[in-house]
């Protein structure tokens, strides 16, 4: 990884820090716990829905970025994206080795509801971005919103979906396609508003 | 293939792209996608979008504060000696379990079917006490040396800052208490310079905390702080931190140091209890 240019560059505080985790420097690593440790968790946490589990899942997501830290490529993505791929990636690994999956059907919809009207948290542009998105999933119809849900956050395939759901799997990928669609309609819509607004 | 069977391919194809984004596609139609996007700029087009919109999803999830024992055991298995005694000590530990046994069995096989020999079995035992003393001691050494190099890393960075203060340039300056009502007779001098990401804090007179709770130091940069570590205070109220910023410290223009939970905070939650401004202060030389 090239040292930084902290000055020019505004994301340089992250290839910094980055710099130091992967020279080993332990307090680096604290730093990017104390900056993304809750979102880490709480993707996690919404993967597994367990907190025994969660909390194995986030320590192989920090311990991974310890020990693969030069593989984060700053032209390639966000710091925090690339955290964040890792943790779902970690969660939905640790999820298949348990070989269970969480219940998501009425709670989690009950709970997407709740939190899409939380007040907002953290001031990163990228979060209110997802809680946007949260919201939008609200307005689909459940049973589409419920295969994305299972598709992104449990890892399932189409032909898991389908045999999770007990549903045909022609009506799986219509379902999810249909979903998804909406939601990249409603997305494109609001990015296109924000831009000239 | 017929051009009217082949755009049907097409657009089933094409109707894949979001669950692929999403990883939801099962292996056939994953080489089906890859290949069609590859040869496809408006499919590809489209694909960037969904993985904008995937990569949105991840930051959907409401954050949670995670428990204490996550960064407790972060902090265990990223220690200095967390690898290097392991490496050293795990093995000789099995092989002095398998050892042992092994020997001794000898030692009684020996005896069932040799006549008594009182002085080779004497001797089998004090090599096999002595062989177990040795394999203690290699571990009790691994341990020192991991002990040494954290003493080191730490010594590492304080050599650092008093060589800043050795050359010259160096910044001073007082961090008055917070607040009225926090700790008004608390007091702390900063110590590092502008071209360096080192600093030494020495803080005085700081309450003495509740057991689970830290000082943490905060540097200012804007309207962002981030964390550059944390520390104790001991009975009298004397604490200090060496510590590493992620910048030069001439890029910070304010240090806090507040009361937080012992594992840290994200963000300060108290009212400082010492603190000042660094920017527009004049660097010794």
């Amino acid at each position: 990884m090239a040292v930084p240019d902290t000055q020019a560059n505004p994301d340089a505080a992250d290839a910094a820090l980055m710099l130091r985790i992967t020279n080993q420097d332990q307090t680096a690593l604290m730093e990017l716990y104390q900056r993304f440790g809750s979102q880490v968790y709480g993707l996690v946490l919404r993967v597994l829905r367990d907190s025994q589990l969660a909390e194995e899942a986030a320590q192989d997501t920090f311990l991974k970025v310890w020990h693969k830290a030069e593989q984060w490529d700053p032209s390639r993505g966000q710091l925090s994206s690339w955290l964040l791929t890792i943790a779902r990636y970690a969660a939905i690994d640790r999820l298949r080795r348990e070989q269970r999956h969480s219940s998501a059907s009425g709670p989690f919809l009950d709970s997407l509801a709740e939190h899409a009207s939380a007040p907002e948290r953290v001031g990163d542009h990228r979060w209110l971005d997802g809680q946007l998105l949260r919201q939008f999933m609200t307005t689909l119809p459940e049973e589409q919103a419920l295969v994305i849900e299972l598709a992104f956050f449990q890892g399932m395939t189409h032909s898991e979906l389908a045999e999770y759901l007990q549903w045909p799997l022609g009506t799986v990928k219509t379902r999810l396609r249909s979903g998804l669609q909406k939601l990249r309609a409603l997305w494109m819509q609001s990015q296109e508003e924000s831009a000239a607004g | 293939m017929a051009p009217e069977e082949k755009k049907t391919d097409c657009t089933e194809i094409h109707e894949l792209i979001g669950a692929y984004c999403l990883g939801a596609t099962d292996p056939d139609e994953t080489g089906l996608v890859e290949a069609h996007l590859a040869e496809c700029p408006e499919a590809a087009a489209e694909a960037a979008e969904y993985h904008a919109l995937a990569e949105t999803l991840l930051f959907s999830a409401t954050p949670v504060e995670p428990p204490a024992s996550l960064s407790a055991s972060l902090l265990a298995a990223t220690a200095p000696s967390s690898d290097a005694p392991l490496s050293v000590a795990l093995p000789v530990q099995t092989k002095a379990e398998d050892t042992s046994p092994s020997l001794w069995h000898r030692i009684q096989a020996a005896l069932a079917g040799l006549s008594l020999r009182p002085l080779p079995v004497l001797a089998g035992i004090a090599v096999v006490t002595l062989l177990a003393a040795n394999l203690y001691l290699i571990s009790q050494i691994g341990a020192l040396q991991s002990s040494v190099d954290a003493l080191q890393s730490q010594a590492g960075q304080q050599v650092a800052v008093l060589t800043q203060v050795g050359e010259g340039a160096y910044l001073r300056i007082g961090l008055p208490a917070g607040p009225a009502g926090i700790a008004t007779d608390a007091y702390g001098a900063l110590v590092c310079s502008p071209d360096q990401p080192q600093g030494f804090l020495l803080a005085e007179n700081l309450p003495v905390l509740q057991p689970g709770h830290a000082y943490q130091v905060w540097l200012g940069q804007g309207d962002i702080e981030i964390s550059a570590g944390l520390f104790n205070a001991n009975a009298a109220g004397y604490g200090k931190l060496v510590f590493t910023a992620p910048l030069p410290m001439g890029q910070y223009d304010s240090l806090l140091v507040t009361e937080e939970p012992a594992t840290g905070s994200s963000q300060p939650t108290t009212p400082p209890t010492i603190g000042g401004s660094i920017y527009g202060e004049e660097y010794q030389s």
